[in-house]
């Protein structure tokens, strides 16, 4: 009886040193992403987590807003990519007496600066030409020699579309707007099948936002790099793939761009 | 068998007392906001030695020995004061923080703390403080910080540079009136309040109609003091608390709206405060603060107003009746 005691208090003891130990782990993870400039972060300690949490992604928000605000050309910024801050960002909590330590923090590199007027809406003068790849809109580094070819496909591009817009309606016509947009796989193809459908007022589209969204409508997913990810339909809180109609969660496009658009 | 079981318990008692007190050593690192080398390194030295003497003292249930800490007269006396009402440590070894300015000085903000306060009553409590350095990077105040969020709803209210500075500066006051509770810094309290200060502690008190249908409603009554009498009052009430917890939250500061009392700026908080004699109350505290002079900042009005205008607490004042700087017209 005494031993199975002693073999209680001790296991006692042994958890709270698990946990303390456990808790200065999540420490010193947090002062090392704090450290590192690759990151932005924030936190807060309130009574709940929940609070805690909603806080530390205000003041996110407001170190991300002055991150672009720094940097050169900061003021020209009109747009800033990230898909969703609840899921992009990456979350730790813990305890403070009986208050709750949120962290949140999100890479830099996963935050994408859109300059320039129009990415969103296309106007009539604009046919589209402002509906960019994000590569292109986070424009990397290039060479000279690399930059000039690119500068020249959108040239050529834009040329063609207006030369050939006739034909285009024509060859057309036999397919959906929705199966012309399927047949895209990167920002670079869609670009001229959105311009098209716009000009015969066939769409309407903007840049996702969580909050604004309307129920029923179709939303587009792209990558970093250009690509199309996927093109999924979004009816309240369902979303099925466009191209088989499988269910799709959401969190599986987190750090991807988005536009949302509805066909008419 | 049994000889290895004490051995592990003795071994496992004696590290769970080194995990539950506070780690003395602590480090405070600067990661942002501060671009001449030689001063943050001589501030984070400087907070570093601070938090560590902190956290020594705690562990060893003494004083605090702040001499030889560099620490400019009025944070050793601030801090020594807070130290006889709370007792604190820094709940971690690592503090990484960035350094905000605030006009030629810098702050270093959100450094964690846990209060133990002396009376037997109020449980540890989490609580955040901010350390004031000058142009030197010496170490001017210590004080306890208003909550995150309350610190930041006022900030982006700020809509240009010279209001959000200004904002820094009147949160940086309030945050300074808050823990002179703490400290019972009567001297900084007594600085502060302008000579003819007005005043006002609201109580409600109850009101039968005498219109025959014996309806009774609740109503603010108003008593008015001057500068003395509060003091006076002040002054009796620190002497006959061990300890005094202050709390500010939902603060809201308003410039005052007539165009001739520029540096005029009214702060609202709403107060929670308890003593040692286990009196506590809950309410609005309006200050109409003058900045006119940034040497000499001064509080011509501070009124009190009950949260509460019931005894169940279900009913909160309503928001048109809370002080404004506009219902106080002060001769200039």
């Amino acid at each position: 009886m005494k031993k199975f005691f002693t073999l209680f208090i001790l296991s006692i003891c042994l958890c709270g040193i698990l946990n303390a130990q456990n808790n200065s782990d999540t420490k010193a993870q947090i002062n090392k992403i704090k450290r590192s400039s690759q990151y932005l972060s924030a936190e807060a300690t309130m009574s709940t987590e929940e609070e805690a949490l909603s806080l530390a992604r205000e003041l996110l928000v407001g170190e991300i807003n002055d991150w672009v605000a720094s940097k050169r050309n900061g003021a020209e910024v009109k747009q800033i990519v990230l898909q969703d801050i609840n899921l992009c960002a990456q979350e730790m909590d813990m305890k403070r007496g009986i208050k709750t330590r949120a962290f949140v923090y999100v890479k830099k590199k996963d935050i994408v600066l859109i300059y320039g007027d129009g990415q969103i809406v296309l106007n009539n003068e604009e046919n589209g030409a402002d509906l960019q790849a994000l590569s292109e809109i986070n424009a990397p580094a290039q060479s000279d020699s690399t930059k000039n070819v690119a500068e020249t496909q959108v040239a050529d591009s834009v040329k063609v579309e207006n030369e050939a817009a006739p034909v285009v309606k024509e060859s057309v016509a036999e397919v959906t707007p929705l199966e012309q947009i399927l047949a895209a796989k990167t920002m670079s193809d869609l670009k001229p099948v959105f311009a098209s459908l716009k000009s015969e007022s066939k769409i309407n589209y903007g840049s996702y936002n969580a909050q604004t969204v309307v129920n029923e409508c179709y939303l587009l997913f792209y990558t970093r790099e250009g690509n199309i990810k996927a093109i999924v339909r979004k009816s309240g809180d369902k979303y099925t793939d466009a191209k088989d109609n499988s269910a799709k969660n959401i969190v599986d496009f987190s750090g991807c761009g988005a536009y949302w658009f509805m066909l008419k | 068998m049994r000889n290895l079981l004490r051995w592990l318990m003795v071994a496992v008692c004696c590290l769970s007392i080194v995990t539950i007190n506070a780690q003395e050593g602590v480090k405070l690192e600067i990661v942002d906001g501060l671009y001449d080398i030689a001063l943050k390194v001589k501030m984070e030295k400087s907070a570093s030695r601070l938090l560590t003497e902190i956290n020594a003292a705690y562990n060893e249930n003494r004083a605090l020995n702040l001499v030889n800490l560099g620490l400019a007269e009025s944070a050793v006396s601030g801090l020594s004061a807070l130290w006889e009402n709370a007792h604190f440590y820094c709940d971690d070894s690592e503090v990484v923080q960035s350094c905000l300015s605030v006009g030629s000085t810098y702050q270093v903000r959100q450094i964690p703390l846990m209060i133990k306060p002396n009376g037997e009553t109020l449980d540890d409590e989490y609580q955040e403080a901010v350390i004031n350095f000058d142009a030197t990077g010496k170490i001017t105040r210590f004080n306890f910080t208003l909550s995150t969020n309350v610190y930041q709803n006022v900030m982006k209210k700020g809509k240009n540079v010279t209001e959000v500075s200004r904002r820094q500066q009147i949160l940086s006051y309030v945050e300074q009136f808050r823990t002179a509770y703490n400290e019972k810094d009567i001297v900084f309290l007594e600085n502060i309040f302008s000579e003819d200060a007005l005043i006002i502690t609201g109580t409600v008190t109850k009101v039968k109609k005498t219109d025959g249908m014996g309806i009774s409603y609740n109503k603010v009554t108003y008593k008015k003091q001057n500068k003395q009498e509060y003091i006076t009052n002040l002054k009796r009430s620190f002497a006959s608390n061990s300890w005094i917890n202050v709390q500010f939250e939902d603060v809201k500061v308003v410039k005052h709206p007539n165009p001739l009392m520029e540096g005029f700026y009214g702060v609202t908080v709403r107060q929670k405060y308890s003593n040692s004699r286990g009196y506590s109350d809950d309410g609005y505290l309006f200050l109409l603060w003058d900045f006119r002079d940034k040497d000499n900042v001064q509080i011509h009005v501070r009124t009190w107003q009950p949260y509460w205008m019931d005894e169940n607490k279900t009913q909160p004042i309503a928001k048109e009746e809370i002080f404004t700087p506009g219902d106080f017209v002060i001769d200039l």
